[in-house]
């Protein structure tokens, strides 16, 4: 890339200069300029930007080509510095440089457009040779081409760097979690129920206190307030401890299955195929309330 | 007349001139430059005479002590200005020195040839033009 750029810069700083033409050179107007005039007035720059561009200074090089090319209307310093930003584009991966360059190549492309036409240019005004302007059109064709191409290619990378990966499937879990917290909710809702039946048994021995005709007065608000107080305690208890229980059981029963589905349950989780699989987790009736039966 | 009418009609012709000013001035904008030669005058004295080209007199009778500005825009596209046989610029280009008299003017997007012709300036004028990009 830096050769060719090297090579390519080469060609229109020594064309102009060759001593065959710097002894044929035309005669010109008091306001004119000859393409060897413009030669020398170039090659100082093009000198300077080829040592910038080699040592690396390429943002350097397409600023001092920017300038000169633009004070001297030199389409072939344009073109130095398209080359300069195509360059910067390849190694930087800008899509804005090569843009840049393109700019550049098609200004070029107008000031020698306007060499070729008789009509419109001055005779003694010229910049380049008419025999240069054939090559210097197809390098800033060149020039486009390769900005193109280059362009698709950045956005091609960056397309491919800016999709989003697909997400990780989320690893699901062999159910452990689930059962602890299920165990965690089925002790609490034990807890809440336990509560809940306390405030009843403090509600019923209020109320048959309160029922009692001998009690009357100061006692019997006594009465009538802890009553209320363990009937709320027990609404609230077996609510919530009704609650936590019916959570705790589902999620345990979730944890169990997600642990079969993993393959890392419980080996005693795991019933022998004779007999029916017994329900993870029941509440069964006992003499003196509900029981609880499980496996965890 | 009673005064609330009074007052009616001056904030109703308030409120139709305030609508109606941003209407014309956006028409015009959108208008650009129907000239058939490609160029028009925005602004400034000059004249434009399409696919003309100065004499060796008219150069002679140039006056930069009496120059000018000149400020070129090319509606839809882009293109390089060239001024009495130089390159000026890329356009949008603008407070470009021009002498008085009669001028150069060309304006090309590659091959393609945008404006070509004379530009005749007053005295220390500055010059607006818009070049249609077809």
């Amino acid at each position: 890339m830096l050769a060719l750029v090297m090579a390519v810069t080469a060609i229109p700083a020594t064309a102009g200069a060759s001593p065959l033409s710097l002894m044929m050179r035309p005669k010109r107007g008091q306001d004119g300029f000859t393409p060897e005039e413009a030669a020398d007035r170039r090659m100082p720059v093009q000198e300077q930007g080829r040592k910038m561009v080699e040592a690396g200074e390429l943002t350097a090089a397409t600023i001092l080509f920017d300038g000169a090319a633009e004070t001297q209307g030199d389409p072939v310093l344009y073109l130095d510095g398209a080359d300069a930003y195509l360059e910067l584009a390849t190694t930087e991966r800008d899509v804005a440089a090569a843009e840049t360059a393109k700019l550049r190549a098609l200004t070029a492309q107008d000031i020698l457009y306007f060499h070729q036409d008789p009509e419109a240019s001055n005779g003694d005004y010229r910049l380049v040779t008419d025999s240069e302007i054939p090559g210097l059109l197809s390098r800033a064709a060149l020039i486009l081409d390769r900005a193109d191409t280059l362009v698709d290619e950045i956005e091609a990378e960056q397309e491919g760097l800016g999709a989003p990966e697909p997400a990780p499937a989320k690893k699901k879990g062999n159910g452990r979690g689930m059962r602890v917290a299920g165990i965690g909710m089925i002790g609490l809702g034990l807890a809440g129920l336990g509560v809940g039946a306390a405030g009843l048994v403090v509600g019923r021995v209020n109320q048959k206190k309160v029922d009692d005709p001998t009690v009357y007065g100061t006692e019997f608000d006594e009465y009538d307030t802890k009553g209320r107080r363990g009937n709320l305690i027990a609404g609230v208890g077996l609510a919530v401890g009704g609650a936590a229980l019916a959570t705790g059981v589902t999620l345990l029963i979730l944890g169990r299955r997600r642990g079969a589905k993993a393959g890392s349950a419980p080996s005693e989780s795991s019933p022998s195929s004779d007999e029916p699989p017994p329900p993870p987790v029941a509440v069964v009736p006992t003499g003196r309330g509900l029981a609880l039966v499980g496996r965890f | 007349m009673s005064k609330l009418t009074i007052l009616t009609l001056v904030l109703g012709t308030g409120v139709a001139l305030g609508a109606g000013s941003p209407l014309v001035a956006s028409a015009a904008a959108t208008l650009g430059c129907d000239d058939d030669s490609g160029l028009c005058v925005d602004s400034g004295d000059a004249k434009w005479a399409a696919d003309k080209q100065s004499t060796s007199k008219d150069r002679k009778k140039r006056s930069t002590k009496t120059a000018g500005t000149l400020s070129v825009t090319i509606d839809g596209g882009r293109g390089s200005v060239f001024l009495n046989g130089r390159f000026v610029g890329t356009a949008p280009v603008s407070g470009v020195s021009v002498p008085s008299g009669k001028n150069d003017l060309h304006v090309r997007d590659g091959e393609d040839v945008l404006a070509n012709g004379t530009l005749t300036v007053g005295k220390g004028t500055s010059v607006s033009v818009t070049v249609r990009h077809d």
